[in-house]
């Protein structure tokens, strides 16, 4: 969990726009509809002279299968649940999951962006509303890439606003 | 017709010991996936209503499946 600063307010929590995570559950989805072969296949090798009846030890594998897709099903749901993005009115923070055993937290202060772009690129993308915003930065990480977000355009409004309140923007005056 | 008794060389081939084995190991899996799992949630995730649904729906689903593996077995 990340610990806030003092006096420091968080202006926009976000995850990656939904179709990414969709678009992996409907990878599972086909997994899970897998063992539905063995209605079809049988039927098919008998026609070939080929008896594929497993019995009573499929309902096992089958659950066993399912089991199987049901856990990563969670874990995908994890990795998308958890990798987010906060843009408070003093830093933006990635809080990067991948997998679960690899998670990274970075995080930009305002007052050191130096340039903020939105890029939407392609057919569902600017169908959708999402897209990245890739935040230049005079640090050592250079650029700050937030990912597939969504209202990309929103994201960076609300970045630039809150860099003209930082004190380098305003010459120490808020 | 001669006919290619796949199925029956499959169902020699998977013995209910086998199956036992797999039920075990998938089993123990399937907690250590739930330990990390758990540690991620309580760890990095805001407590939200989301979090706790999850939680059930996630608790939920791996009863049945487990049971459902179980009766599978015990009808073997």
């Amino acid at each position: 969990m990340i610990e806030l600063q003092e006096n420091e307010r968080v202006i926009k929590a976000v995850r990656q726009h939904w179709l990414i995570f969709v678009l992996e559950v409907l990878f599972l989805a086909a997994l899970a509809l897998l063992p539905a072969l063995q209605f079809i296949l049988p039927g098919v090798a008998e026609t070939m002279g080929i008896s594929l009846t497993l019995g009573s030890s499929a309902l096992f594998l089958t659950a066993t299968w399912l089991f199987f897709v049901w856990v990563t099903f969670f874990v995908v749901w994890t990795n998308y649940y958890l990798d987010t993005w906060i843009v408070t009115d003093k830093r933006v923070i990635d809080i990067e999951q991948k997998g679960l055993f690899n998670r990274s937290v970075s995080e930009c202060h305002l007052d050191r962006v130096q340039d903020v772009t939105t890029e939407v690129k392609g057919f569902l993308p600017t169908l959708l509303k999402y897209g990245d915003v890739i935040i230049q930065t005079a640090g050592e990480q250079g650029r700050f890439v937030m990912r597939n977000v969504p209202d990309p355009y929103g994201i960076k409004d609300a970045i630039v606003q809150a860099h003209k309140t930082t004190p380098s923007a305003t010459n120490g005056h808020p | 017709m001669n006919r290619l008794a796949v199925g029956a060389f499959l169902e020699r081939l998977i013995t209910p010991q086998i199956l036992w084995s797999v039920f075990l190991v998938t089993t123990s899996l399937c907690i250590m996936a739930t330990i990390i799992l758990w540690y991620h949630w309580r760890t990095y995730a805001l407590q939200t209503q989301t979090m706790r649904n999850a939680r059930i729906v996630y608790v939920a689903g791996s009863v049945v499946f487990v049971i459902l593996q179980f009766t599978a077995l015990l009808s073997l």
